[in-house]
């Protein structure tokens, strides 16, 4: 008898570990991207994670962390490999070439209207691509101008109400240049800009081109960099340069320190400078208090319009678990404690209108206002970063005291080049 | 015996030949064809180009800026190594008090890692806090303070210092090996024929450590030919292409530009042109007569 229920049992065991196994095992979903790899993410990220797989216990998260530097690098590669994850967290510019590698899946029969709403057009319009949405955004990141209230007020400019058009703007930058010195006898820069070689450098000058009526590539994506209006612009930096209110070699943190330092009137910056500046100064520079961000002023045409780091969430054509997949993209952009906690604990924006409301966006109405006006992808072409390069070259050309005509023409046949 | 001593050889062989096929050799076969592809990681059509790439590359004004670069940055910085490495050793080398400590704490700059060492000297030649900026003033040798990594020709030397102090440590401990080898007696015949501090080195203490000098200086200027670390954290190869060498380029071209097949046929022209030097740099150690 006890030998019956003895081998009964072991064939049970054998069964369940032959067929059993598809029916217990839980579906794995993996992600790929930088949230939990930097100190800020770390909790909102294990909240994400952790929320979900209480809802849905027949789903693991499995996260593959990847520091931002690496990120595009990483995420080509192992596209290319055909390992891609099931999702990955990108800045919006990179979409354009995964798109174009083939290797995203369209988001527009996965997601409905409903989902869609109350997304500002153009924080949507920058995860398009040849028709198609391929990515959803998570952060948006309009860039706006922050100005610092000491400087201000010392150069006898309005610090309530900032800039209101380009024009202003220059003359406020031109006047907190005439302060020369600090206190401590250290120089005092009108604006706090980056001047570092680099595809960054070269997105950070777009909204000065832009407000001068300039552009690289026009709408059929060709080069339209040698311009007069490009030349305007560039004639500018050559001047604030001379006039020493740049300086040069500055990357994002050198930029940043300037600006915490009092060294800087200006900065161009996104919501995460808030907590970046409370961070550098021991909380001493408060956001509102004595520093402000006034939405990027409006150029030739009278409208605003300026470039956005936004970070999007795609999904890859080779995922085997689309549906549970969306069902984790959708969670982690529209539950509302998620957004609040990622606003409070890493200071990131949500892209739902309507999430501004909550406590923890109650000072981001600038930013929200400021979104319908930012472009996420402004060089919609799978070169954008070799492009984006060439442009802070010109720019690089233009401080140090080049014919600003000469490099437009020279950048311009550069870019053709590249694209070509 | 011998058919048995051949197959033990190979066997004994076969382990680390493999693996030098495997990381080494099968790379470079791997690359060599790429190059004659237009291979991108954002396209999914592979075309055979032939020569296309190299056509393109040789021709580019960029490139050979950036060769000149490379040759500039990397041999300035191994003479000023050698030069500063052979002056410590021989301080080191005489009877002083606390020599192994001084020893030691030089050995600390090449024991940082990389990343440590370009942020160290950013801030060094950081235009308002730098302490190089300030040392010049106060010495009056500088007016108005220069902002080091934003202009071409001030970053190139920006870079030149630093890898200066980078390579010192190694140059040093070659040149104490060398000075090691030296017989005592050799140096107190010459002191016993009257010659000088100066006759000294040069008769005696320079070809003895000029072998060993140029060792040094070659694995150093290979090592400087591959920099990436400190030249791309400190200006990401700017002011312009002014400190962009070829191990940047290669990157960017690759990695920004995600063209694999450029990449690769300026890898193998790189390779071609690191060979030759190795290859008339060897030549020129084994006809000196040391």
């Amino acid at each position: 008898m006890l030998k019956k229920i003895c081998s009964n049992l072991i064939i049970l065991v054998l069964l369940l570990t032959l067929f059993g196994g598809n029916v217990l095992a839980k579906e794995t979903i993996s992600f790929q991207g930088w949230i939990g790899m930097e100190e800020s993410g770390v909790e909102s990220w294990e909240l994400m994670k952790s929320s979900f797989e209480e809802n849905n216990p027949n789903v693991n998260i499995k996260y593959i962390g990847v520091p931002w530097a690496q990120m595009l690098q990483q995420i080509t590669i192992s596209a290319r490999g055909g390992n891609p994850p099931d999702l990955a967290q990108l800045n919006a510019g990179w979409m354009v070439q995964l798109a174009e590698m083939g290797v995203l899946e369209p988001l527009d029969d996965h997601l409905t209207d409903k989902d869609l709403e109350g997304i500002p057009q153009a924080v949507l319009d920058s995860g398009m691509y040849k028709d198609k949405l391929y990515s959803i955004p998570w952060a948006p990141g309009p860039i706006v101008v922050f100005g610092r209230k000491d400087l201000m007020e010392k150069a006898g400019l309005d610090f309530e109400n900032g800039p209101e058009n380009w024009k202003e703007f220059e003359n406020m930058i031109a006047k907190i240049n005439d302060l020369e010195k600090t206190e401590d006898g250290k120089n005092i820069y009108g604006f706090s800009m980056r001047t570092k070689k680099g595809s960054n450098t070269g997105q950070w000058f777009l909204p000065i081109l832009w407000a001068y009526g300039g552009n690289v590539l026009d709408k059929d994506g060709n080069v339209v960099f040698n311009s007069p209006e490009t030349v305007k612009a560039l004639s500018w930096v050559k001047e604030i340069s001379e006039n020493r209110a740049i300086r040069e070699g500055t990357d994002s943190t050198m930029s940043r320190n300037i600006f915490a330092n009092g060294q800087a009137g200006f900065i161009f910056d996104g919501p995460w400078l808030r907590g970046i500046m409370e961070a550098k100064t021991d909380g001493k520079l408060q956001s509102g208090e004595n520093f402000k961000a006034y939405i990027m002023p409006p150029g030739v045409s009278d409208k605003s319009k300026t470039i956005a780091n936004n970070h999007v969430l795609v999904m890859f054509k080779e995922s085997e678990n689309k549906e549970e997949s969306l069902k984790f993209m959708k969670h982690l952009i529209q539950n509302k404690n998620i957004a609040n906690t990622y606003r409070e604990k890493a200071g990131y924006l949500n892209p739902y209108e309507d999430y501004y409301e909550m406590s923890a966006f109650k000072n981001d109405n600038i930013f929200l206002e400021q979104m319908d006006d930012s472009d996420a992808v402004p060089i919609k072409v799978p070169e954008s970063e070799q492009i984006l390069e060439e442009i802070s070259v010109a720019l690089q050309r233009a401080i140090l005291g080049q014919n600003p005509e000469k490099i437009a023409k020279n950048t311009a046949e550069k870019l053709n080049q590249i694209i070509e | 015996m011998r058919k048995n001593n051949t197959k033990f050889i190979i066997g004994l062989l076969a382990p680390a030949i493999s693996i030098v096929g495997l990381v080494i050799i099968y790379p470079i076969i791997q690359a060599i064809y790429v190059s004659l592809t237009n291979y991108s990681l954002a396209s999914t059509s592979v075309e055979w180009i032939g020569f296309k790439n190299f056509i393109d590359v040789l021709s580019n004004k960029t490139f050979w800026e950036v060769i000149l670069n490379t040759v500039i940055i990397s041999g300035s910085a191994v003479f000023f190594q050698a030069f500063f490495g052979l002056i410590m050793a021989l301080l080191l080398d005489q009877e002083i008090k606390g020599k192994n400590f001084f020893r030691g704490l030089i050995l600390i700059n090449w024991v940082i890692p990389l990343i440590v060492v370009a942020l160290l000297w950013m801030w060094i030649f950081d235009p308002e806090y730098g302490i190089f900026n300030f040392l010049l003033n106060k010495i009056g040798l500088l007016e108005t303070y220069k902002v080091w990594l934003g202009r071409p020709i001030l970053a190139k030397i920006s870079i030149i210092i630093t890898e200066t102090w980078r390579g010192i440590p190694f140059m040093m401990v070659m040149f104490l090996a060398g000075l090691q080898t030296i017989p005592k007696s050799i140096v107190e015949s010459a002191q016993i024929d009257g010659a000088g501090p100066l006759a000294k080195f040069y008769y005696i203490t320079l070809p003895y450590v000029k072998q060993i000098g140029m060792i040094a200086s070659m694995l150093s200027l290979i090592r400087l030919f591959q920099e990436f670390d400190i030249i791309y954290i400190m200006t990401g190869g700017g002011p312009l292409y002014s400190t962009t060498t070829m191990s940047i380029h290669i990157y960017n071209t690759a990695f920004n530009s995600l063209n694999m097949s450029k990449a690769s046929s300026m890898g193998v022209i790189w390779l071609i042109f690191i060979s030759c030097f190795a290859l008339v740099y060897s030549k020129i150690l084994t006809q000196q007569e040391f």
